[in-house]
This record gives C-alpha cells, sequence and structure tokens, in this order.
C-alpha cells in the first residue's frame, strides 16, 4: 500500500493518473484540479502511471466497477462509485477528491471500524478541539463533531442523535483519538449548570424546518 | 407571539449584511451610511445594525440581528446578546489579523458562546488561504473555546443555511444536557 505522504502544509499527497482519455479532458481535468488546490483537504498531483486514484472515461471498463472507491468517472456514468458528470465544476470536484481521498486515507490506515481499544461506545467523551479539516472529509462528520461541541456524549448516543452508522462513528473517533482531539470523560462529571434556560422544546424543529433543513435526529442507530 | 433571536457579528465587510440577507423573508433593515473608512473597499458600513427575520410556525418570530462590527458598538453587542439562541462570528481572512479580529469577538460574546451556540465563518479563504482551519481550530483551543469553524462564503445562501445548521445542532446538543 502506498504510504501517504504529508506535504509541509499538513496535507496528505495523493496522486491520479488519466487513463484513456483525450487530450482535452486529460488538460480540463489537470487545470481543475490546480484550480481547487487550495480548497481540497490533500494534496492532488498528476503522475503518468500509478496513481492511486485512476480518472477514466465512462467507456472504460472500470467506469462501471461499482466498488472501486480509487475510480473517478469523468463524464460520469450511472452506477460508478465515483463520477464527476461535464461540465466539471469545482464544487463538484472539490467534493469527490475529498470524498475519495477520505477513503484512501481511511483503507492506507489500520482500520479499526469497532471503537477504538479502550474506547467502549457507552463510554463518554468530548473533544479537545475544533478537529482539523483533514478529518472532516464529509458533511457528516462536520455535523458529528458540530454534536460533540455541545457536550460530552457517548458514541453510541452520537449515532443515535446524528443517524449516523455506529461503525462510522466509531471510525471518526477512532481518527480523532489518533490525533489527540477525542479524550475520554469520567462518568460522574457533573453536567454544567448553564446561566440561561435551554430553548423551548419544539423551537428548534421549527427553526430547521422554515429554514428548509431535515430534522437533526433521525432517531434511528443504523 | 414569542420573540427569538441569532446574532450575526464580525468586522466590517465580513459579510454580516449579506448573510442575513441570505435568509431574512424580509428584505433586511440596515442603518447603512456612506463608508468614509478608507481600508475598507466598500462604498457603504453599516453604522447601527442589521435586522432580518423568518416567522416560524405558530407565528413566532425569529429574529436576525446583525451587530455594528467596529468595536466602539461594542456596548451594543451585550445588549443584543442578552437572550439570543446563538451567535455567528463572520472572520474575514483577508484582513491583517484575522485571529484577532476572532479574539475581539470571542471576548464580547463570552457568555452567549458558553451558554448558546456559536459557529464561526471563515470567509474570502480561496483568495487568503491563511490562517487555515487547522489554526484556527488550534487558536480556539488556546483560548479554551469549543465551536465549529467553517469556511463559507455567504453571497451563497445554501451555505448560511448549512451555517445555521450547525448553530441549530450545537443547541439540540445542549438542549439534550438540560432534558436527557
Amino acid at each position: 500500500m502506498d504510504t501517504l505522504h504529508r506535504t509541509e502544509r499538513n496535507r496528505t499527497e495523493l496522486s491520479f493518473t488519466l487513463d484513456g482519455l483525450g487530450d482535452r479532458e486529460q488538460t480540463l481535468f489537470k487545470s481543475f484540479v490546480r484550480l481547487v488546490d487550495h480548497r481540497t483537504m490533500h494534496h492532488w498531483t498528476s503522475v503518468p502511471a500509478g496513481g492511486q486514484l485512476r480518472v477514466v472515461g465512462p467507456q472504460h471498463p472500470l467506469a462501471a466497477d461499482k466498488t472501486s472507491g480509487n475510480v473517478l468517472v469523468l463524464g460520469g456514468t450511472a452506477g460508478a462509485r465515483h463520477q464527476l458528470p461535464l461540465p466539471i465544476h469545482a464544487d463538484a470536484l472539490e467534493a469527490v477528491l475529498n470524498d475519495i481521498g477520505a477513503w484512501l486515507a481511511d483503507t492506507a490506515a489500520p482500520q479499526h471500524h469497532d471503537a477504538p481499544a479502550g474506547l467502549d461506545d457507552q463510554v463518554m467523551v468530548r473533544l479537545t478541539r475544533w478537529p482539523t479539516p483533514e478529518l472532516l472529509t464529509t458533511r457528516e462528520r462536520i455535523r458529528l463533531a458540530t454534536l460533540m461541541t455541545g457536550r460530552p456524549m457517548s458514541l453510541a448516543d452520537a449515532s443515535l442523535r446524528c443517524g449516523i452508522r455506529r461503525e462510522e462513528c466509531a471510525a471518526f473517533a477512532a481518527a480523532l483519538v489518533r490525533s489527540g482531539m477525542l479524550v475520554t470523560v469520567g462518568p460522574a462529571q457533573a453536567p454544567r449548570i448553564p446561566h440561561t434556560a435551554p430553548p423551548a422544546a419544539g423551537l428548534i424543529a421549527r427553526i430547521r424546518s422554515r429554514l428548509g433543513l431535515s430534522p437533526a435526529f433521525s432517531g434511528a442507530a443504523r | 407571539m414569542i420573540e427569538h433571536k441569532i446574532i450575526f457579528t464580525g468586522t466590517t465587510g465580513a459579510g454580516k449584511t449579506t448573510a442575513i440577507a441570505a435568509v431574512s423573508e424580509v428584505p433586511p433593515v440596515n442603518t447603512d451610511v456612506r463608508n468614509t473608512d478608507e481600508s475598507v473597499a466598500k462604498a457603504m458600513t453599516t453604522a447601527g445594525m442589521d435586522y432580518g427575520e423568518l416567522t416560524l410556525s405558530g407565528g413566532d418570530k425569529l429574529r436576525l440581528y446583525g451587530t455594528p462590527g467596529q468595536q466602539r458598538f461594542d456596548f451594543m453587542w451585550q445588549i443584543l446578546g442578552r437572550g439570543a439562541l446563538g451567535l455567528v462570528i463572520l472572520v474575514d481572512n483577508s484582513r491583517p489579523q484575522p485571529l484577532a479580529d476572532l479574539d475581539l469577538y470571542v471576548d464580547g460574546f463570552a457568555r452567549l458562546i458558553e451558554d448558546g451556540a456559536c459557529v464561526i465563518a471563515v470567509g474570502r479563504m480561496q483568495t487568503h488561504p491563511q490562517p487555515d482551519l487547522s489554526q484556527y481550530g488550534a487558536h480556539l483551543q488556546s483560548r479554551n473555546v469549543l465551536c465549529p469553524v467553517i469556511a463559507v462564503d455567504v453571497r451563497e445562501p445554501e451555505q448560511v443555511v448549512q451555517l445555521l445548521d450547525l448553530l441549530l445542532l450545537q443547541l439540540e446538543s445542549k438542549a439534550g444536557e438540560a432534558h436527557p
């Protein structure tokens, strides 16, 4: 497995190879990758062969593979795990590169889909700081971290409140623990008494509804 | 009718007026005057505050207040912050010392940050990527403040809505502490 290199800006360096694309598509894709470089969680560079990510066209044999996490289909095709429709939009490219980068990071690191050693999912945990961008690779992780800023909570509770699978919560928690951004707290820790009363029940749901936001808590641990 | 409020704060030009306009159901009321500060490249600036609102089911109002950005108006911050649900701090990353700017509002709204919710939204990161979000997180940790820090373009209404989504998540989390 390729080693994930850290750049001087502490971003992981990843590589991509363009396979079977025309000159125009190659130039276009490389240009857009450079354009969004300051926004992506990882630093992507083009290599002639052996890149960690293969970028292919819709007619490529790999385009129909629904499972490969390191294949990006440029031009899009139904069923591909990662696809980028044409014309390329910077936001879409940023999102798919971050998604793929997170997958590569997870597959390169030891898999800890269970709770980290010594961290039962009933144990209360708290964030020590807002996580670094490299760990906040999905919207779900940002929301999960936000939930954790409110108060200490268990992974089981976090999973239930966010509607995120426990395995995903555990993977995120493992990454946070490795980075020193998540610690356990004592079960006897008394809750802080706030200076003001909490919002009335139902108010936040009404605000969400008015803003067109879905309810925060699906209430179902998957 | 019950009234609730969310505060938007930040330096002049950080995007408070724009952010409120992105979600308000009424054209934001503001007290703009001609900008005479040559260091800020905008024609108008808010001398008082911005105001927007949303009507909730049941007739309650969610009022959106944008504080004046200049420190000489910090007496208004305490007044506006009283009883607010939460705070959005907009930081302009193109300014010379964005972290120092952030400290001003973290100090000025310390009670609201502690008891309510707070999200820090950093703008202009595309053109001014430093300090990066990791540095913001480390800086807040040194200040013993824990809240979300995200990059945002307040000209995009969807991004402003996502900001408020995070604010509401924090409130829900803290409410869960009070109402387990």
